[in-house]
């Protein structure tokens, strides 16, 4: 779960101004604590998903079967299809700061999945994992089994919070696998930074 | 969608800090006004209650005159009364039971099985948390027979199920599934919140009845009282915004941060020399006043230029008289003619040559005159109006033709006296298109042409009329295929041959080809 760090920007803002070389050791020590679950996460990207074979991409346009509701606008986008390259793709981190939330929260470093597809590994079923119960679908089964074969091959959601939105299968994964140790690394490289900078400008730790 | 795991957050409250100051000094503000804002929504208070008042009015009556148009009229004082009821223990306004009774009333034709229905309605509304106004829809509809929309409401029946169901089996059904529903829902601390505020909602239409009864009393003219509020009301608003206006300068004055010679205060006067009068603070007198001196003295500039423009053109207008008269004075043609009117000229020159001064000094009425008098000048000069006074009349070309005419119509009718008398000789006759027939079946021609009268015809001793020819000749000359008609008459008398000469003459002058041949003998 995120922690919060009061006058953390304010403290990169000074870093920047009068110490550089110092900002950019910090964020170079907490891009390498970042990479490791990265890497995690996207070695457990399986080349594809068991059961879905016609989900594969295959190299093909995939083109949306639902039109665009206004004339002249362009149709909807087409469900992704599974793509390891870009599910490991689109599994990265930032260093740079968010959009404040509503609450007037923002992230400074972060974990990201940003493909679609990955988005769909990561939470396919989280709400209703047997699929909807008012389902209207001509189908209503066809969510339980995307679903269960995804379970089939990436295995259950690992949660790191008390919500039912803190949990999924690759991202989340990973950083429920690292045990913290990501966050302790961002924090030894904070405070070691903040140490420097002040010893540098002659001020006690 | 990019699914992000923030591991370090901060707060960002720079935006949060700014909104929370505003907010402070808006409620200080408003403390401040409390009293002016309290007068304000008191106001807009009766308004609202005056508006629903007058919705709820009409309301009521657009529901009294549905049950009326159905014959249900005998059903409004109980409707209302139930209506009444159903609010207060459920908490749903008259607003939405009204129109979703009316709908149903309109599809059973029933105020009892509308009021069945509504109940019914209500429970499935709490229970299926659907709006009464969709449940009512499909219930009226299932009244008609469409039972689709209950099929839509998710309440448990599928298409072959209410395909065997009456509606009385499906308002069965339902009212057995959502049985206490509705009362189990006002129950609630949501439902109690909700019967209060619909109670708050019949006191605000009392008191906005009572109110525009009071008005009514009071003015008798509901646009002289609604605009009455208005104006009060905005009033009211206009003097909160003057006395935060006043209290933002006055409050820089304490604090010592504005100094009277600012530019902020010297823009705010305060008046001191008239009291201080909320009700006209809207009414800047002296601008107003300030504004009509400028406009005062505007028009009356613009009246004096005016003038002067006029006084300018009436000089400018003298100055081309003058200077058109001067130049007469100069004008040659003028000058010869004044010269020979100074000469030995006869009367009749004399006027032709004032008649051209007058035209080139452009004295219209002068040369009118003058040319009248040398008109007359030179009839009398040539004789030439004696000559035409002694003129005769223009002939008549036409003079005593009617006396002519008059004695050729008397010569006729002589004529026939005359041939009246003779005796005809019988003969048979038939009439025909073109005449009468004679013994022979040949045509007879009429003394008047060929339209076959009945006039005698008279033949003379030698065979009548040409007793070789076909055809018969009138005197007219009519109907005979030859152009030459031979009359022979033996024994005429000379009074008839004179008679008949005369006639053939009178003839030939009208214009009658005749030729006489006088074979008496």
């Amino acid at each position: 779960m995120p922690v919060e760090v009061k006058g953390l920007i304010e403290t990169q803002r000074a870093l920047k101004a009068y110490a550089p070389d110092l900002l950019k050791e910090m964020r170079g020590e907490i891009r390498t604590a970042l990479k490791v679950v990265v890497t995690d996460a996207r070695n457990s990207v399986t080349p594809n998903v068991n059961g879905l074979y016609n989900w594969q991409d295959k190299g093909n346009v995939v083109v949306s079967r639902t039109k665009a509701k206004t004339y002249g606008a362009p149709n909807l986008r087409a469900f992704p299809k599974y793509n390891q390259m870009v599910i490991r793709k689109g599994l990265t981190y930032s260093v740079g700061t968010s959009r404040r939330n509503s609450a007037g929260y923002v992230g400074i470093y972060r974990l990201l999945n940003k493909s679609a597809v990955g988005a769909i590994i990561e939470t396919a079923g989280r709400k209703n994992f047997n699929g909807a119960s008012d389902s209207q679908s001509n189908n209503p089964n066809a969510g339980a089994h995307f679903n269960r074969a995804i379970q089939g091959t990436y295995g259950g959601f690992k949660s790191i919070g008390s919500r039912d939105v803190d949990k999924g299968r690759l991202l989340y994964a990973a950083y429920f696998r690292d045990q913290g140790k990501v966050t302790d690394a961002v924090f030894k490289a904070i405070s070691k930074t903040q140490i420097k900078f002040k010893a540098r400008l002659g001020l006690a730790a | 969608m990019t699914i992000e795991i923030p591991i370090i957050t901060t707060l960002k409250d720079k935006g949060l800090k700014d909104a929370r100051k505003g907010l402070n000094s808006l409620s200080k503000a408003a403390k401040t006004l409390g009293i002016a804002y309290g007068a304000f929504e008191a106001i807009k208070f009766s308004k609202n209650a005056v508006k629903a008042f007058a919705e709820d009015q009409k309301a009521a009556g657009a529901l009294s005159k549905t049950l009326e148009n159905l014959g249900q009229s005998y059903a409004v004082i109980s409707t209302a009364g139930f209506i009444q009821k159903l609010q207060n223990t459920t908490g749903i306004l008259d607003d939405e039971l009204r129109p979703a009774f009316s709908q149903l009333v309109n599809s059973t034709l029933d105020a009892k099985k509308a009021q069945d229905l509504l109940t019914v309605a209500l429970d499935v509304s709490a229970g299926t948390t659907k709006d009464l106004q969709t449940v009512t829809m499909a219930l009226s509809k299932a009244a008609i027979g469409e039972k689709g929309a209950i099929q839509k409401l998710g309440v448990g029946l599928n298409a072959a199920q209410l395909k065997t169901m009456s509606l009385a089996d499906i308002t069965d059904y339902l009212s057995k599934k959502y049985d206490g529903q509705a009362s189990l829902a006002a129950e609630s601390f949501a439902g109690k919140l909700a019967i209060l505020q619909a109670h708050a909602s019949d006191a605000s239409e009392t008191i906005g009845g009572a109110l525009l009864n009071a008005l009514d009393n009071t003015f008798g003219d509901p646009e002289k009282y609604g605009s009455g509020i208005d104006s009060l009301a905005s009033k009211i608003s206009n003097l909160i915004d003057k006395s935060s206006k006043f209290l933002e300068v006055t409050k820089g004055l304490f604090q010592f941060k504005l100094k009277l010679d600012d530019p902020s205060v010297a823009n705010y006067k305060l008046n001191f020399d008239k009291p201080f009068d909320p009700m006209s603070s809207n009414f800047p007198y002296e601008k107003l006043r300030a504004e009509e001196k400028k406009r005062q003295a505007d028009a009356k500039k613009a009246l004096a230029a005016q003038l002067a423009a006029t006084k300018a053109l009436t000089a400018e207008a003298k100055k081309q008289a003058a200077l058109k008269k001067t130049q007469a004075i100069l004008d040659l043609d003028q000058i010869q003619i004044i010269a020979a009117l100074q000469g030995k000229v006869t009367e009749d020159e004399k006027l032709r040559l004032s008649l051209q001064l007058a035209i080139l000094q452009e004295n219209s009425s002068e040369a009118q005159k003058l040319a009248n008098q040398l008109a007359l000048s030179q009839l009398k000069t040539t004789d030439l109006g004696l000559a035409i006074s002694k003129l005769p009349p223009a002939l008549y070309p036409f003079k005593g033709w009617s006396t002519e005419i008059d004695d050729l119509i008397k010569k006729i009718l002589e004529m026939l006296g005359l041939l009246s008398k003779i005796q005809p000789i019988p003969m048979t006759t038939g009439s025909g298109a073109y005449g009468n027939y004679d013994a022979k079946g040949r045509y007879i021609g009429t003394p008047f042409g060929q339209a076959g009268s009945n006039v005698s015809t008279f033949i003379g001793s030698q065979g009548g009329y040409d007793m070789a020819a076909n055809y018969v000749g009138t005197p007219f000359g009519q109907a005979q295929p030859s152009s030459t008609t031979n009359i022979y008459v033996n024994g005429a008398t000379q009074q008839l041959l004179n008679e008949l000469r005369n006639g053939l003459i009178d003839s030939s002058a009208s214009g009658s080809f005749a030729t006489i041949n006088s074979a008496a003998g």
